[in-house]
């Protein structure tokens, strides 16, 4: 009898620690199985998909290895577009964080207008991104574009500006209308951040006699540091991968100046119909982009 | 638990960036099944409810809405029970519509396609062979050399139906006799911008869209060509670096507005709005000039000529997927649509040539502003065939541009273009 109570108490025992290891993974296994049906397929096909040679017809595909990666690695294209994405990447993020952050100062600022001028802001977010960029594409026309003609008007320029057929200069408009359209979120983070910051600090460091510089240097930076490094991974993420406004802008245009490699995968996979090269290229960016989330997710757990 | 969940949000960023990009391209394994349950519902269906697609470009922009609409609706009064659906699609996106069609398993019956897409078309095994269909019969309608731009390699892949020339458009008011070759040409336009600085003598189109047709006008007036007979890709020979720096120096005065940016639409609207002295297109350019001829008062000349006179062959085709289930029924489509009374309205929308022998005999080709268009049609060369018309397209566009605004030597870029699509 002892003994039979004995072996229940064990059982019973052993299913509560049974539960207790495992009950968290059964409730995260809906959360698991979406995420692998709706992310992880997808990446896996991708992945996959680069050692094939797949027909645009009827989608056979016949397993050629490396071959894929040995030819897009080959390809005179691949290195400066390699190097043009990374540049493009940091000028556009160095102007989104820069601006986002200013814009956030004021905002978070007992400033007249702040209200209306966060509601102004949030405005591009709520914007379709190719009816941004072919606004953007009307304004910055180097014939009749807006930007030309009012600074004509004004008598800042007499000849027009050639904004998206110069390459330099189409490659910083790109970037300007990348930054334009990315404000208001990189903005509200660094806001949803200063506002976290205990008013406190800064009354009792006033007291003392610090300056604003002074407020800003040892009390802001340092609080504001981790959302920072958060929204530098995000943003640096969301850039690389930039498409609809470089597409609809420049087409990656003039003379190739901005064809990222987003633009490049799109060319190999609807323009050459080379699908096992777009793949390949597609597994480039996977690498690179997981790097970055890796990163994301490092700050993610130091923060835990 | 915590690093778990934001593992998993990771890992949702990454895949969700990812798949804004790469989402259209992953083909379902599903295909086959997807096909075996088309095909097994298609042949239960007679052709009383049978749909066929008709992949046009352009369509939702107004580009031959009317006229298609029209044979459409004869088809279909026809062929009761059978129904044409229009698929629209822009024309800078048709190729990357096609893919994501064929990928969807959802291939229109028939596509119209600029006919210099034939050849990747037939490549890929995209574009059905037609050739069993050309008879004697059928021959005797069409004229024959436009009918042959539909054929590659001796096989018969493209229908034509619609087939453009070109001429010189002018301002009447501002220059009194119309140049005739090159020199005249640059001379022209040099003399026009001189006594108006406002406007620019000439244009030179470079868009991804039109501007290698109307740049092929160039190449073959100076004896070159962009692919020799054995279909291999000419880029840099000495004939073409002599066109690159003709048109050169028409940038060099600043005798032209911006050739990377200027497309072939653009230039009606400079011209109209008295920006403009002298360019080269179409008829169809007569609508918008003609509501600013009050203004802009303009002529049409023959085109000047180079070495010699020449000009590009443009034609537009219907083809027949490979893959359609009612092949057949596609081919009526467009042997129906070939008939005088859909065909004329077809030709006649945008000023375009006879595909019908019978149209020569029409009424507006006896017009002087026609018959400048006319006149070079028998120096006219067709448009290159290759393989991969938009990489080629592109390479050349990027290399003209490069040396046209000196960014390289014409000799220079050319080579880089020849040598980025040999690779």
């Amino acid at each position: 009898m002892r003994h039979s109570l004995k072996s229940q108490n064990k059982v019973s025992s052993n299913r509560a620690n049974f539960q207790k290891r495992f009950q968290p993974y059964i409730l995260l296994l809906p959360l698991f199985v979406v995420v692998a049906l709706l992310f992880g397929y997808p990446i896996y096909r991708i992945i996959s998909g680069s050692f094939f040679k797949i027909a645009i017809i009827n989608g056979e595909m016949d397993f050629v290895g490396l071959e894929n990666f040995k030819k897009v690695f080959s390809a005179k294209f691949f290195l400066p577009t390699l190097s043009l994405t990374f540049r493009y990447a940091i000028v556009t993020v160095f102007l989104k964080l820069s601006l986002g952050f200013v814009m956030a100062l004021f905002m978070n600022s007992d400033m007249y207008f702040s209200k209306f001028l966060k509601f102004m802001s949030l405005l591009p977010w709520a914007m379709q991104q190719v009816a941004v960029a072919v606004i953007w594409k009307w304004i910055l026309d180097g014939n009749y574009g807006y930007l030309n003609f009012y600074l004509q008007k004004l008598g800042l320029m007499h000849e027009n500006i050639s904004f998206l057929s110069n390459p330099g200069m189409a490659f910083f408009a790109a970037s300007f209308v990348d930054t334009w359209l990315g404000l208001p979120m990189v903005s509200m983070i660094f806001m949803a951040g200063l506002s976290n910051i205990n008013s406190s600090l800064y009354e009792s460091a006033k007291i003392d006699g610090a300056g604003v510089i002074s407020r800003f240097i040892h009390i802001t930076c340092p609080c504001i540091k981790r959302v920072f490094l958060v929204t530098l991974t995000l943003v640096s993420i969301w850039t690389f991968n930039s498409f609809n406004v470089i597409f609809v802008l420049t087409g990656g245009g003039p003379m190739r100046s901005t064809e990222t490699l987003m633009l490049k995968i799109y060319e190999q996979a609807f323009s050459k119909f080379n699908l096992g090269a777009a793949y390949a290229l597609s597994s480039v960016v996977v690498i690179i982009l997981f790097i970055f989330t890796m990163l994301y997710y490092k700050l993610e757990v130091e923060e835990d | 638990m915590k690093k778990i969940l934001s593992f998993s949000l990771a890992g949702m960023m990454l895949a969700s960036t990812l798949l804004a990009g790469c989402s259209t391209t992953a083909k379902t394994e599903s295909t086959e099944a997807n096909k075996e349950v088309a095909e097994s519902t298609t042949a239960g269906i007679s052709s009383e409810n049978t749909v066929i697609k008709l992949l046009v470009p352009g369509y939702d922009g107004g580009y031959l809405k009317e006229q298609l609409d029209n044979g459409i609706a004869g088809f279909e009064k026809e062929n009761e029970g059978v129904k044409v659906e229009i698929v629209s699609v822009g024309w800078d996106e048709l190729n990357s519509k096609i893919v994501s069609l064929y990928q969807a398993d959802d291939a229109p019956d028939i596509m119209l396609t600029g006919s210099r897409t034939l050849k990747q078309l037939a490549t890929l095994g995209i574009a059905e062979d037609l050739s069993a269909h050309i008879t004697d019969e059928f021959k005797a309608n069409r004229v024959e050399s436009v009918l042959a731009t539909g054929s590659v390699d001796g096989k018969q892949y493209g229908i034509p139906m619609a087939f453009s020339s070109r001429a010189l458009y002018y301002r009447s008011d501002l220059i009194e006799t119309p140049p005739t070759n090159w020199d005249e040409l640059l001379a022209t336009a040099k003399e026009v911008h001189s006594s108006n600085p406002d406007v620019y003598g000439f244009a030179i189109p470079t868009d991804i869209t039109s501007g290698t047709d109307e740049l092929l006008n160039f190449i073959y007036q100076n004896g070159g060509a962009l692919v020799d007979d054995k279909g291999e890709i000419t880029f840099d020979t000495e004939a073409n670096v002599g066109t690159l720096e003709y048109l050169k120096q028409f940038n060099d005065e600043k005798l032209v507005p911006d050739v990377v940016s200027t497309a072939r639409g653009d230039q009606a609207t400079l011209f109209a709005n008295g920006n403009l002295a002298m360019f080269v297109s179409g008829p169809w350019e007569k609508e918008t000039l003609d509501k600013a001829a009050d203004t802009a008062p303009y002529k049409v000349a023959v085109l000047p000529e180079g070495k010699q006179k020449a000009e590009t062959l443009v034609t537009d085709s219907y083809v027949i997927s490979s893959i359609s289930k009612n092949k057949d029924l596609a081919w009526k489509f467009v042997e129906f649509m070939g008939q005088p009374e859909y065909q004329r309205p077809v030709s006649e929308a945008f000023g375009w040539f006879p595909i019908l022998k019978e149209e020569f005999e029409d009424e507006r080709f006896k017009t002087e502003f026609m018959q400048a268009f006319a006149a070079s049609i028998e120096y006219g060369i067709s448009e290159p065939q290759v393989e991969d018309w938009d990489s080629f397209n592109k390479a050349f566009l990027t290399a003209v541009q490069k040396a046209l605004t000196g960014e390289m030597g014409a000799k220079e870029a050319l080579d880089e273009a020849q040598s980025e699509i040999a690779k």
